[in-house]
């Protein structure tokens, strides 16, 4: 048996070490009441242990989730029952002296001591890491919009191509219909303004539905191959010359439940990154079917092909073998971070010299 | 002396703008949807070219390719390169290339009649140094 004095000098020793721990830590009795509280908790709650100790550990929570919590640390303590997994961190909101919230983490366990049953819980403070996960959302928010503006940069001058075509017949027949000295064009040359003008309206609608930032809203049932052909006709216009052979071979397809923007940036980027690796003559070749509940995807270019040393590397952000005008390296990151949003899938297999293959695919929309 | 515009478009609709700009001019216009049927009539020695007026984007010999053809084997014929393309780095090219004008669409008809009549007057100066 440990001597009295041994027995004071190691409970000294265990505050002395609580106190030392980073992360709050709270003992509570059967009567929810504070048994024990170290420095860390102190410092978070801006109580001292004095005026803790015995006060009622809900005190600590803001008064809307008090009751809630109480049923619960009451039911933890008859029982050592939770809805919590033991152990197991969960998200809670702390209240401060001065009244003032924070998030926190906490995660609780339950000891038998000398017939006493005591809570003991952990608390770590993560405004912190809250605040740096957010400016992490936003920045990354802001990245995705830089390169849609990038490549909207690289589509511009085939926008431009689509553009200014129609509003060239515009103004000739214009142009016509003034000088004319007799009318009999008249009539036709106003019919070639009307469609040449509704042509324009619809490029412009398509481009707006690509540069739009993203804004929340209901997901769509998407049609996958009526996005794979917009893709296709958008990744037509950043064409220079029309010596990449498009080869589309789609099935049906059951609707996949996504925002029909964002599919279609997809296959924008991925189209357009096939059409760069070919660098003048080629075959890029799309497949659209459908094995059991996904959608399949295959896009094969017959470009240059991707370095093994690369491979690994193409869906990190930033990651480009292109040059400074031809984007930022983001395209097959983002395209990545969709897939992956929708609970799909993209490989990329791809061959020297030979080509490259990628491989998407996607949930079909549950029937409800 | 008949005087002859090659317009080399794949777009039907801007081949008929550009006839309709220059039909009070003294040029018969011909066309060419492609760079290989504009080749084709280049090399009809019937045919006397006083200018040609070439897009850029354009299905099996792109205008870029075209434009180097026509400089190489063409020399004396004036290029004036007529696009959708607002393109800087294009437009320094073909200049580089030895084109007269780089224009992008839509040109008003004063400035093309202007830019072709005085691209033929270059190639007066063109064909008084040989070819």
């Amino acid at each position: 048996m440990k001597s009295i004095s041994g027995l004071s000098a190691s409970r000294a020793l265990l505050a002395a070490i609580l106190d030392q721990v980073g992360e709050a830590i709270i003992s509570v009795g059967d009567d929810q009441r504070i048994t024990m509280f170290n420095k860390r908790a102190e410092k978070l709650f801006g109580y001292s242990a004095e005026e803790a100790v015995g006060m009622p550990i809900g005190e600590l929570i803001p008064t809307r989730f008090r009751d809630d919590h109480g049923r619960h640390v009451g039911r933890f303590l008859a029982s050592g029952e939770t809805s919590r997994r033991m152990g197991a961190r969960v998200e809670i909101v702390g209240l401060r002296r001065d009244h003032s919230e924070f998030p926190a983490e906490a995660a609780i366990s339950r000891i038998e001591f000398e017939g006493r049953i005591i809570a003991t819980v952990i608390i770590q403070d993560v405004t912190e890491r809250r605040q740096q996960m957010e400016a992490l959302r936003e920045s990354e928010a802001r990245l995705v919009q830089a390169e849609k503006v990038a490549t909207i940069g690289t589509m511009a001058s085939g926008i431009g191509h689509e553009i200014n075509n129609p509003l060239y017949t515009i103004l000739t027949r214009a142009e016509a219909i003034r000088d004319e000295k007799e009318t009999s064009q008249s009539r036709r040359h106003a019919q070639e303004i009307i469609k040449n003008s509704k042509h324009i309206a619809a490029i412009i609608k398509d481009l707006a539905g690509y540069i739009r930032p993203g804004v929340a809203h209901d997901l769509e049932a998407v049609d996958v191959n009526d996005q794979l052909r917009e893709a296709v006709s958008m990744a037509g216009h950043s064409l220079l010359g029309d010596q990449i052979a498009i080869k589309k071979n789609f099935g049906p397809v059951a609707r996949i439940l996504a925002r029909p923007e964002e599919i279609r940036q997809v296959f924008f980027n991925v189209i357009r990154n096939g059409i760069q690796a070919i660098e003048g003559k080629g075959i890029l070749e799309i497949d659209s079917w459908q094995e059991g509940d996904r959608v399949l995807v295959r896009i094969r270019d017959s470009g240059s092909g991707i370095p093994k040393d690369h491979q690994g590397k193409v869906f990190d952000p930033f990651f480009t073998t292109k040059g400074p005008d031809q984007g930022q390296g983001l395209g097959l990151f983002i395209v990545k971070q969709i897939v992956e949003k929708y609970e799909g899938t993209i490989s990329l297999e791809s061959q020297e010299g030979v080509g490259t293959v990628c491989c998407l695919r996607l949930p079909v929309a549950q029937k409800s | 002396m008949l005087h002859h515009i090659l317009v080399v478009d794949d777009d039907e609709e801007v081949r008929e703008g550009i006839l309709l700009q220059l039909s009070d001019t003294r040029y018969t216009i011909l066309e060419a949807e492609d760079g290989e049927k504009a080749i084709e009539c280049l090399n009809d020695n019937a045919l006397t070219v006083d200018v040609i007026i070439c897009d850029v984007r354009m299905p099996k010999i792109n205008g870029v390719e075209a434009v180097a053809y026509f400089r190489r084997e063409f020399s004396g014929t004036p290029v004036i390169v007529l696009t959708g393309f607002p393109d800087l780095d294009l437009a320094v090219m073909f200049m580089k290339e030895g084109v007269v004008d780089y224009l992008v669409k839509p040109v008003e008809k004063a400035k093309l009649i202007e830019t072709v009549e005085w691209a033929a007057s270059q190639r007066t100066l063109f064909s008084e140094s040989g070819k």
